[in-house]
């Protein structure tokens, strides 16, 4: 067994580091598809203040954090359903109030200094009990299920929300949902990666997994593996470079993202050498358009005045009229 | 009559749906068949009346334009028959039954006035139109092998079968607002609510539309088309509803309408349109749909 798995505490650690990279990319693809890539950020805010509550009050402040983040939730989802412009200084009153009411509350405390806090705001992986992992395990778990259930509606009603509810889905009552899960995520990974780095974990691995992925099927299961790659291997690289976990995780996610930005460039500039845009084309090729459509390389083809146009993106690219290997025309 | 069940022959309906009374038969339509019934109905927002006093019946097989200019009401009528907006006031039944009541909502296939379908993530062009398959699926229902054919039938339907694993943020508007046809067809509903169609997408992607509303009109569709482009829908409209300023002022066959207009039934309209030049093509034209659907009805043939 490695050594790092011989600790107690870092088996803790992991468990809870694999649970928060499943179910914080799984939430975060739909804030990123609302563009409420932010908001996360926001309810940690809230959450801040939950957290004092519990300490000042002798209450759990993972349950207390949980009860303010999700009001945080319905109300920001309420506030944004009423679609006033001044939706958005709202929403910026309800978090920076969250915040400054956390930091007064926890001066109230016993021993009264702001060092109770730090564990919440910066993560502290390494205390978590076993009482904390069995609930984070409950919570992450209603998180990945809830979202894996309902995500072709989440996907439905971010993608257009009155096509949605013109087929009479309650968009309101699932866009309430989805900032509950986010809610739920928050606090699930506040003790992980901490307050102030929650929404990276949510987002990050998604905006990695915009560059590389396809379809949106596949963006979710690439974020979600990069999640789980990056909060288990920050943790261990944590353990072995003696490092902050929480930070460690997030910049493992943000040098992936680095790279794929790279990469992705990369292949754009090389694919931009390599292909011949066709001339000014008013005409638009499809499966009936008159022309003779070749298949060839797991494309289309189509036979114009000697041309051979291939559709890409919003333009035809122009084929190499001599390529005729493993091809058939199909009219 | 009892309502013809949805069935995979509903995509964008058929030449059963144009029974007894035919479409838009002025001869007493029995009430409950109309697809859409209208007395004195009013909608809007909050308390604000947009449109008011409209009475309009619309039956299985009509193709109705619905003109106005800007602000006249158009888009608010329809969102009304959608429930995006208030019922604030006289008689609407959908399918014979008042739309407060009205729960079956996949048969309204709708496709809203949109000059991108802008994604901020990616989803390809079948990722979208599945979403049209919604309303059929239960809450932890994933689409079958019957929803991917109709999928992809739909796809082939606006002519974008080639294109169904591309990213929708990189097709073009005209294919988009294809896309979104496809995304209502794939409901397989029993009426297509258009909102501005053809508005705002380049000269050959109107052709394409143009021709796909015709294979559908052909096909038996019902359809309500907001436009003001009326050029680009005018061979496959049966009737022309206009409002302005929130009122219906005419309400008739296209050959009237272009009567009162003063200029030939297949004429210009007289709206702001520059592109003279667009010929709606033949439509007589096999599509790839049609051998795949022998069952669909022509109504031209």
């Amino acid at each position: 067994m490695p050594d790092i798995l011989t600790y107690s505490f870092m088996q803790h650690a992991l468990l809870a580091a694999l649970m928060v990279g499943l179910a914080a990319p799984m939430v975060g693809v739909f804030l990123v598809q609302r563009r409420l890539s932010l908001i996360g950020d926001g309810m940690g805010h809230v959450a801040l203040a939950g957290v004092a509550v519990g300490v000042v009050t002798h209450q759990a402040p993972v349950a207390t954090a949980l009860v303010f983040a999700v009001l945080a939730a319905v109300g920001i989802e309420l506030v944004r359903a009423r679609g006033r412009t001044s939706g958005d200084v709202a929403l910026a009153v309800m978090f920076y109030g969250g915040i400054a009411l956390g930091v007064v509350v926890i001066g109230k405390s016993e021993g009264g200094s702001g060092a109770n806090l730090d564990s919440y705001l910066f993560g502290a992986i390494s205390t978590t009990t076993d009482t904390d992992l069995v609930v984070f395990a409950v919570l992450a778990v209603v998180v990945v299920g809830v979202t894996w259930a309902l995500s072709p509606r989440l996907f439905a009603v971010a993608n257009d929300e009155e096509y949605a509810r013109a087929t009479g889905m309650h968009a309101t009552a699932l866009n309430i949902t989805l900032a509950v899960l986010t809610a739920v995520t928050v606090v699930v990974a506040m003790r992980v990666v901490g307050l102030l780095l929650i929404s990276a974990l949510m987002i990050v691995p998604n905006a990695t997994a915009q560059l590389v992925a396809r379809s949106f099927r596949s963006a979710i299961r690439i974020a979600v593996v990069i999640g789980v790659l990056c909060s288990v291997g920050g943790v261990t690289a944590s353990f072995y470079a003696d490092t902050a976990p929480g930070g460690t995780i997030v910049l493992l996610a943000i040098a992936l993202f680095m790279v794929a930005a790279s990469y992705s460039g990369l292949r754009g500039r090389i694919r931009g050498r390599r292909h011949n845009e066709a001339e000014q084309h008013e005409h638009e090729h499809g499966p009936d358009c008159g022309h003779p459509a070749i298949e060839h390389d797991r494309h289309v083809d189509y036979l114009h005045d000697g041309h051979r146009h291939a559709p890409h993106e919003g333009h035809y690219d122009e084929h190499d009229p001599l390529k005729t290997h493993d091809e058939s025309v199909r009219h | 009559m009892t309502r013809t069940p949805p069935t995979p022959d509903a995509l964008a309906g058929h030449g059963g749906h144009g029974g007894p009374g035919g479409p838009g038969g002025p001869d007493g339509p029995d009430r409950s068949q109309a697809i859409v019934s209208l007395r004195s109905a009013s909608f809007g927002y909050s308390e604000h009346v947009v449109v008011s006093g409209v009475t309009l019946e619309v039956h299985a097989g009509e193709v109705v334009a619905i003109l106005g200019p800007n602000g006249s009401g158009k888009s608010t009528l329809v969102k009304g028959l959608l429930g995006l907006n208030d019922h604030l006031g006289g008689e609407v039944a959908l399918f014979g039954t008042p739309i407060d009541h009205f729960r079956d909502h996949a048969r309204l296939g709708y496709v809203p006035q949109r000059h991108t379908l802008s994604a901020s993530v990616r989803a390809t062009a079948s990722e979208i139109v599945a979403i049209g398959r919604l309303p059929h699926q239960g809450w932890l229902g994933r689409a079958n092998q019957e929803d991917r054919r109709i999928i992809a039938e739909s796809l082939g339907v606006v002519g974008l079968d080639d294109r169904a694993d591309v990213d929708v943020n990189t097709l073009s508007g005209g294919q988009q607002r294809r896309v979104l046809i496809a995304r209502a067809l794939a409901a397989q509903p029993e009426v297509l609510i258009m909102d501005e169609p053809t508005a705002g997408v380049d000269l050959a992607s109107q052709e394409v539309l143009s021709q796909v509303l015709g294979k559908l009109a052909r096909r038996g569709a019902t359809m309500l088309i907001v436009t003001h482009e009326l050029q680009a829908v005018r061979d496959v409209l049966t009737r022309i509803v206009q409002l302005n300023g929130g009122r219906v002022t005419f309400d008739g066959s296209p050959a009237r309408y272009a009567q009162l207009q003063g200029v030939p039934a297949n004429g210009h309209n007289g709206h702001h349109h520059d592109d003279d030049d667009v010929q709606v093509q033949s439509t007589s034209q096999a599509g790839p749909f049609d051998h795949l659907n022998q069952s669909a009805g022509g109504r031209g043939a």
